[in-house]
């Protein structure tokens, strides 16, 4: 793979953020209306400055409408984007190419999804007429596949593994309890998630992300504009993509311990990027932590741990908020919940704000380089999203 | 020599005991267990198992038609023999014909069959199968049992028994009936269909007697296929046969298979027999047919492929939800979308048939099939293949208790089949202490839902388990 990329080209100089939450008062207009503002009041512009659009949504809307109708923006481009729960940033990477090819110097990007008034438990997703022999298999229990095979291919006991996975939902709920704006907000006893509610063995409740509504926004610029609104842009160094041809369900080469996606789209961005030892230098990461095991995963297709180590890495705490390198410092998928089209913009959020030294009781000291990745699909067949953003040029 | 060829049994994996059904509704229990449908088995998925483990038999002699018999078809309109001769892997221009309405299907599906070996038709498969169903807390509950039972049927050296006569007595009375609407079966009192029923079996057995100059002493084994266990043998007893020659499911592990009833008792028959013996099989249902069997020297190495299962025991309260006689709830999912009749069509093979695609370039196998390998990239380069028959192993699994599903939690097995292939597939009849990384599976034909009047037939994965013959 060799791929130029946008290295700094672009920078994002405002962003908003919804509490994620079950908003049973709000709708998904609602929910755009404020995180879109929120960005706009930021950057210190008005909507009449943004040139074009992009929103992000995987069901709560169809079109760009989706976007113009609540903002009444005027007659400017929109474009509606939807990569599963990759959604959000895909909106994003959209807009930042169209802004650095120059087409735009203002896009608006916002991601949003409302998830709470379909009275379903669990996520749903529309799905198009077919011959209907497809599994029925849940999300929580496609991504749990990825733990009897983990466990068996390092020889974790089953209890040994149940409490590695919990360690990450608590790590990332005890982030989540710094965050005023997460869905839960509240540390969670080791002992009460290994205990939960079985959803999809070895899951239980608390090994799966938060359903919640919300949305997120960000304001996107070129990076020599940047100055005009704000000393303090994060640029963008690498935005990369990966699309799997479903290798995984169709050969017996995976075996469910990676996820190949994440590796050739963490090969991309590292290389836009210029980055050489992910390990060393990523100073924090918002990855993709849908249920427990795939954070675990990712730790280890992202070339923060050693294939096989990621585990050891939970226990001795490498991604907790003190640790070498944090993790989902503003609680994650798991405790910020997960709007699905806003999640991608709310990862990018969180960098912006410890970059920019806001990010209250879970401030990082002084990061400088950060990335955000998010994933759509299944494990044997996904989109794999990565951004590396920064404080500073490089 | 004209007769039957082969002949395979199949009998869902699930038992309750006439105690437990007792134990609900109070009054007496009888002795022993029948066997229960899984949620997902009805007569054309137990048909398509049983036939499918003829397996290189169907191969070697291509049936040139498939007849299926069984009162509780699970269409009002619409042939089941179509889906099986599909799920077979057998042309379009195999005869397809469903006979239903009356226990005695069962013998004008293998009366028409032999006619049409007679005809130099070819050999002609017949599978008889039933979920019957009688009203809870009725005498019959405890009794309607669920199997199937597939025979094919043609003449030559492979012929296991012949079949010598055959004779028929209409009798027109109300005896065991179901309306249009009936979703139990209706059954007047017994000693009514005992003293009725008798009179039709007497003619019918002694016609068949008569027009092949035998005498009932001089018949191995007597099979008087009624409509319940107890008058089976009451008919046997009338009709004068002994009790060393009466052939009936004695400890009652099954129940009454419906139409699939006699043809397990003929298998059974068959299984024990020696050759040169005969076999007097009494169908009744609205009058009789007999038939007279005398089986050849392939009777004695003659072996059964399918494994028979001595079954799980469940409860009553399973068995009410699995024959939907309890309206449950769904949980907070949405329901099973209707499935799209064109897409149905254009995936028939790969549905029914379970065929996925090789590539000829580089032979790696897929399934679903594809038209370009991920592989080697190559498009438009695939033949079929079929993943029946083929060995099968669990790379990894979950347990989801998420899914809709009338008996969750459901497994889901992402399986490794011989050949290189994969799918995630449901495992069916087994629970979450019966599957872990290597469990080796084999495919089941079931029923995954029912949606806008669509039954979803489709393969699921079932452990394969050491062989053990019902006694």
């Amino acid at each position: 793979m060799s791929r130029k990329g946008i290295h700094d080209k672009v920078s994002v100089v405002g962003m908003g953020c919804t509490k994620f939450s079950e908003h049973w008062d709000k709708s998904t207009d609602d929910l755009i209306i404020e995180a879109a503002h929120e960005a706009l009041n930021d950057a210190g512009i008005e909507l009449k400055d943004v040139e074009a659009a992009w929103i992000g949504t995987m069901d709560s809307g169809y079109a760009g409408m989706t976007l113009s109708g609540p903002l009444k923006s005027d007659y400017i481009p929109v474009t509606r984007v939807e990569n599963m729960c990759a959604t959000g940033s895909e909106a994003f990477r959209n807009a930042c190419y169209a802004v650095a090819a120059g087409a735009y110097d203002v896009a608006l990007v916002v991601g949003v999804e409302k998830l709470k008034d379909s009275g379903y438990s669990g996520l749903v997703m529309n799905s198009s007429p077919g011959d209907g022999t497809s599994p029925n298999i849940t999300a929580p229990a496609s991504f749990s596949l990825l733990a009897p095979a983990y466990f068996n291919r390092y020889g974790l006991e089953a209890k040994q593994g149940k409490e590695v996975l919990a360690r990450i939902a608590w790590k990332n709920h005890a982030n989540g309890a710094l965050n005023k704006k997460a869905q839960y907000q509240k540390e969670i006893p080791m002992e009460r998630i290994i205990n939960s509610p079985m959803i999809a063995a070895p899951l239980g409740v608390l090994d799966c992300s938060g359903v919640a509504d919300g949305a997120a926004a960000a304001v996107i610029v070129r990076t020599e504009d940047s100055k005009k609104y704000r000393n303090d842009p994060m640029l963008v160094k690498a935005l990369s993509i990966a699309a799997g041809p479903g290798e995984g369900m169709l050969t017996q080469d995976f075996d469910f311990t990676s996820i190949q996606e994440n590796v050739r789209a963490a090969e991309d961005a590292y290389k836009q990027a210029g980055i050489k030892n992910p390990r060393k230098e990523i100073d924090m990461a918002e990855v993709h932590d849908c249920f427990t095991p795939t954070e675990l995963v990712i730790y280890e297709d992202l070339g923060f741990s050693e294939r096989g180590e990621g585990w050891k890495d939970v226990q001795n705490g490498r991604f907790d908020l003190k640790g070498d390198l944090p993790v989902n410092p503003d609680g994650g998928l798991k405790s910020f919940g997960h709007p699905i089209g806003a999640s991608g913009l709310r990862m990018l959020y969180e960098m912006y704000l410890q970059f920019q030294g806001k990010a209250d009781k879970r401030q990082l000291d002084d990061p400088k380089i950060g990335l955000t990745h998010n994933l759509g699909g299944y494990p044997w067949q996904c989109v794999s999203f990565i951004s590396i953003v920064g404080k500073n040029l490089s | 020599m004209q007769g039957i060829i082969a002949y395979e049994v199949y009998l869902p994996h699930h038992r309750i005991s006439k105690k437990e059904v007792a134990g609900f509704h109070g009054g007496y229990a009888g002795k022993g267990t029948k066997s229960v449908a899984h949620y997902d088995e009805d007569s054309l998925t137990m048909a398509v198992n049983a036939s499918q483990a003829l397996g290189d038999v169907i191969e070697k002699n291509q049936p040139g038609a498939v007849y299926f018999a069984s009162t509780t078809s699970p269409y009002q309109e619409k042939l089941c023999s179509v889906t099986l001769a599909k799920a077979l892997h057998l042309p379009a221009n195999t005869g397809t014909i469903d006979y239903g309405n009356s226990l005695r299907a069962a013998t004008n599906a293998i009366r028409a069959g032999m006619n049409a070996v007679e005809a130099r038709k070819g050999s002609i498969l017949v599978s008889l199968a039933d979920r019957r169903l009688a009203k809870p807390k009725s005498p019959l509950e405890a009794e309607m049992g669920a199997g199937a039972v597939s025979f094919l049927l043609g003449e030559g050296e492979d012929v296991l028994a012949e079949l010598i006569g055959s004779s028929q007595v209409a009798g027109e009375q109300m005896s065991q009936w179901r309306t249009a609407q009936d979703q139990f079966l209706r059954q007047w009192e017994d000693r009514f269909i005992a003293h009725s029923v008798s009179d039709a079996v007497l003619q019918c057995a002694h016609e068949l007697l008569n027009s092949t100059n035998r005498s009932l002493e001089s018949i191995d084994t007597v099979i008087v296929a009624g409509p319940t266990e107890k008058l089976s043998i009451t008919l046997a007893k009338q009709i004068g046969a002994k009790e060393e020659q009466i052939n009936y499911i004695g400890d009652a592990s099954i129940g009454h298979l419906g139409t699939a009833n006699g043809p397990y008792m003929l298998t059974k028959a068959l299984s024990e027999s020696t050759p040169g013996q005969t076999i007097l099989w009494l169908q009744a249902g609205d009058g009789c047919e007999g038939m007279l069997f005398q089986t050849t020297e392939a009777v004695s190495s003659y072996k059964q492929k399918k494994t028979l299962s001595h079954g799980t025991t469940v409860s009553y309260s399973d068995y009410l939800r699995w024959y939907e006689l309890l309206e449950v709830d769904e949980g907070r999912r949405p329901g099973a979308a209707t499935p799209s009749a064109p897409a149905l069509k254009r995936n028939l093979d790969q549905i029914l048939g379970l065929f996925g695609s090789e590539c000829m370039n580089c032979g790696q196998s897929y399934y679903p099939k594809q038209r370009v390998c991920v592989k080697c990239h190559v498009k438009d380069e695939m033949k079929p293949f079929s993943l029946q028959g083929k060995r099968a192993k669990v790379a990894t699994y979950t347990v989801d208790y998420l899914a809709t599903s009338v008996s969750p939690p459901t497994i889901f097995a992402v399986v490794d089949i011989e050949g290189g292939s994969r799918l995630l597939a449901q495992a069916t009849d087994c629970g979450p202490e019966e599957i872990s990384i290597g469990t080796e599976v084999e495919f089941s034909f079931r029923k995954l839902y029912e949606a806008g009047g669509i039954n979803n037939y489709f393969w699921k994965v079932v452990p394969k388990r050491g062989v053990h013959h019902e006694s």
